[in-house]
């Protein structure tokens, strides 16, 4: 990745295996039949999403852990993979290390669930704005493509693709001014 | 090195990412009826009609959103009542020409009896003071909203700013 965060939008930018499966997902039509089930698994797969984000921009490992399967990979968008739920919490580890603060805005949820309502897929847009230490704030935008399943009533990440598409510097103003 | 920052500096503390905190740790109910799915539905427009209403600067329409008996708790203080409300809006109105808010990761827990219901929210606002340069703000709302007369309200906002900075100028 390029360390040069003037640029906005990256070379790379909208391609990769997040990508590739967001347009996969994304030609899938959506069901206008769909039961009561369906939509309450659909709501529990979205609510899935927003409370990972509370988990990761309060610096909540165990939270952030609880969201994915033990045997989760994260691909991304070099298709580098994080496999297994140990090598999950070092990537985080390492990402907290790196990295002060974040808030996460999340939008553009597609969510597709299987037929028998215990697996789906799902893509989505994040922006976030990230502090590092010792530099200045950027904005961060992406996709990420999620594989989701229901095991023991609870819908965790089974698999995950992530892209960046943007970074760009903020100019920081003093809070409450 | 850069002691610049966005974040303020008790960002996501306090009491309201407290409250946020116990509410997202409730699971999501998995045998959730209709009517369950119907009002968590409901509660999530209530949440984002608000900002159509601001954002249009439209004060009849937020206070329309508050049961008579509503607080907003911010740093700032606490506001209670129609009318307490109605002069905080108008002087954020006339201190700002424009705003453009974003309501995210919204979670909504609704209670048994559907007349009552919590939920937390991210928000994220461009704004522009009169005779200033843009800049932004993004925090956290936790919400008791309550159904009255067929139609969901706030009973109380309890919000917390956790960013704040001046979106870069293009070149």
């Amino acid at each position: 990745m390029s360390e040069d965060h003037s640029e906005g939008f990256l070379p790379n930018a909208h391609a990769g295996p997040a990508w590739e499966r967001a347009r996969e997902l994304l030609v899938q039509p959506y069901r206008d039949d769909a039961s009561l089930a369906a939509v309450r698994e659909e709501m529990a797969v979205r609510d899935l999403l927003h409370r990972y984000h509370y988990s990761w921009d309060q610096r909540d490992l165990d939270g952030i852990l609880g969201h994915f399967t033990d045997d989760c990979v994260i691909t991304d968008q070099g298709g580098v993979t994080t496999a297994g739920i140990a090598a999950i919490r070092a990537r985080y580890e390492r990402q907290m290390e790196t990295t002060d603060h974040r808030f996460h805005l999340l939008s553009n949820i597609i969510v597709r669930l299987a037929a028998d309502l215990r697996s789906g897929e799902v893509t989505w847009y994040h922006y976030a704005v990230l502090q590092k230490a010792g530099a200045l704030p950027l904005g961060h935008g992406g996709l990420v493509a999620d594989r989701v399943v229901k095991r023991d009533g609870e819908w965790k990440i089974s698999a995950r693709s992530t892209g960046v598409d943007l970074i760009h510097p903020i100019a920081a103003t003093p809070a409450g001014d | 090195m850069s002691d610049a920052t966005a974040f303020v500096p008790n960002t996501h503390t306090g009491p309201v990412w407290e409250r946020a905190r116990a509410l997202v740790t409730q699971p999501a109910r998995d045998d959730a009826p209709w009517e369950v799915v119907r009002e968590e539905m409901a509660v999530r427009e209530l949440i984002h009609r608000y900002a159509y209403a601001w954002d249009q600067s439209d004060i009849d329409g937020l206070l329309r959103l508050f049961t008579d008996d509503g607080v907003i708790h911010e740093a700032e203080g606490t506001t209670a009542g129609p009318a307490a409300l109605r002069a905080r809006y108008e002087r954020q109105v006339a201190a700002t020409a424009h705003r453009f808010h974003l309501f995210t990761n919204v979670i909504v827990r609704v209670a048994d009896d559907l007349r009552s219901a919590t939920a937390s929210s991210y928000f994220h606002v461009l704004l522009q003071k009169v005779g200033q340069a843009p800049r932004a703000l993004g925090g956290l709302i936790v919400d008791d909203a309550v159904k009255q007369d067929g139609a969901w309200k706030f009973r109380t906002r309890s919000l917390t700013i956790d960013i704040s900075y001046a979106p870069a100028s293009g070149g």
